[in-house]
């Protein structure tokens, strides 16, 4: 009897030993273990080491949600790059909001070896989602500036918002606009979910196209969302919204922006 | 969009109506604890236990009413109210837990003391609050989420710990210290559709006490 006794108790002191952090609170519980505030962090290091290049390279993947093997090997192949300075994720790092998934591809992509951003996607607002994007990456609105270029990241997820909020936010557009402006002389708009999709705010499309016109030289626009390879002059105005793929399809876009041109390429892993 | 809310409604009233059923029963199975077990089950509707558990996915502590029965009390039907602070988020969150126990085998160690090697099952949690939804509301297009972040479906197996109480004070038969081991129908997909995803990334432990009463 004694032996079951201490069998039973050496069976449930070593689960419980073992498992210190495996006491889950609520799937949606706002618990956040680890790392936070990456893309304030990400951005400073982005802006300190390529101020003053003219020619910078990033790799753009979006949808990552659930594909966690892809978005595993996709860090590896970039990481044996040494031609990559930063990553854009376009958002959808989780399919149902979960802090575990939050938490789960924060720690693949904090194993990359460059600096990266990851933007909000209309999945990550589920539930509270949006609280907890915003305490482990930041802001769903922010921008920084590479050699000099300024990337616009902005929340365009309209669908998963009431009227409270702005979405997209043309105060922060507008804003933007005269921030820095001594810094950057071309700029790019990346987002989730690109004009004419279900999430935008359809009815301000021709608003907004004309709102990011206004910067300086605006190269094109990045967006995911699709889950497609896609390069798209949506407006006829001869800028390209280059949709990423999801990185299910084990697919990336490498973006090259030098002094007076830009090109991309398709990568696959 | 009516047809939307009155389905809601009508889930969240159920809920209601089984909370004023189980805590005046509650409240009453204590005034009566003096009661036979033959009288006890005449009124068989009235729970015969309480719970107290930690962790779960259901809240950092969960509080609740069980009703046992079967040769043993191999069975158990419990209702449990889960509390979740607001963490880093901007507010505390209520749960509401129906749990199906099965607890096939009993060893006994001593006159007072039995041990549980398996108590398995499952149960269902809802979340209170407007941020969750039981299905995706209307204006998304159709089949845009097709599940539900108010409404979770968990599975455990564990074991448990009873000693019997002699207590002339205490309306207590018995107390069990038991633990879960838990994951939900949404961890389950999230693991099992890649290998990067290990069996600790989604199975969680819970513990907890459970109170019968005399």
């Amino acid at each position: 009897m004694r032996l079951i006794s201490n069998f039973l108790f050496i069976i449930l002191g070593s689960i419980i030993l073992q498992a210190c952090d495996a006491f889950d609170i609520h799937p949606y519980s706002g618990k956040i273990d680890g790392q936070k505030n990456i893309n304030i962090t990400n951005i400073k290091k982005i802006e300190d080491r390529y101020a003053n290049r003219d020619t910078i390279r990033y790799a753009f993947i979006s949808d990552s949600q659930r594909w966690y093997d892809e978005l595993d090997d996709f860090v590896k192949s970039v990481n044996q790059r040494d031609d990559i300075d930063f990553i854009i994720h376009g958002g959808d790092v989780t399919d149902f909001g979960l802090i575990k998934e939050f938490v789960w591809q924060r720690d693949i992509l904090e194993k990359l070896d460059q600096p990266y951003v990851v933007l909000l996607g209309n999945h990550d607002c589920l539930a509270n989602g949006e609280e907890i994007y915003a305490q482990i990456f930041g802001k769903p609105n922010f921008s920084f500036i590479a050699g000099k270029t300024k990337f616009l990241c902005l929340n365009t997820n309209a669908l998963e918002a009431d009227y409270s909020n702005p979405i997209p936010d043309f105060s922060f557009i507008k804003n933007e606009r005269d921030t820095s402006q001594e810094k950057f002389d071309k700029t790019v708009v990346v987002m989730h979910a690109a004009p004419f999709s279900e999430q935008f705010n359809n009815n301000v499309a021709e608003v907004f196209q004309y709102s990011i016109r206004e910067y300086p030289n605006l190269l094109y626009c990045n967006n995911g969302h699709g889950h497609q390879y896609k390069t798209e002059d949506l407006f006829q105005d001869d800028i390209i919204y280059y949709e990423t793929p999801n990185i299910g399809k084990r697919q990336y876009i490498t973006f090259t922006i030098t002094k007076d041109n830009f090109s991309h390429e398709l990568t696959s892993f | 969009m009516n047809l939307h809310l009155s389905k809601k409604l009508k889930i969240t009233f159920s809920f209601i109506l089984c909370l004023c059923m189980v805590f005046p029963a509650v409240a009453q199975n204590f005034d009566t604890a003096s009661n036979t077990t033959s009288e006890r089950s005449r009124n068989n509707f009235l729970p015969t236990s309480a719970v107290a558990q930690f962790a779960g996915s259901i809240g950092l502590v969960s509080l609740g009413a069980g009703w046992d029965y079967g040769k043993d009390d191999k069975w158990a039907t419990e209702l449990l109210i889960g509390f979740v602070p607001k963490y880093n988020t901007d507010r505390n969150k209520i749960t509401i837990t129906l749990r199906q126990v099965y607890t096939p085998w009993s060893i006994s160690l001593s006159h007072k003391s039995t041990y549980h090697p398996l108590r398995t099952g499952t149960y269902l949690s809802t979340t209170v609050g407007k941020q969750f939804w039981f299905s995706a509301p209307e204006k998304y297009p159709e089949k845009y989420y097709t599940f539900s972040t108010k409404l979770r479906m968990n599975i455990f197996i564990g074991q448990d710990f009873a000693l019997k109480l002699n207590s002339k004070k205490l309306p207590l038969d018995r107390i069990r210290i038991y633990y879960d081991i838990h994951t939900s129908d949404l961890y389950l997909i999230s693991g099992a559709t890649n290998r990067y995803l290990k069996a600790t990334d989604y199975l969680s432990v819970a513990l907890g006490l459970k109170f019968n009463f005399k």
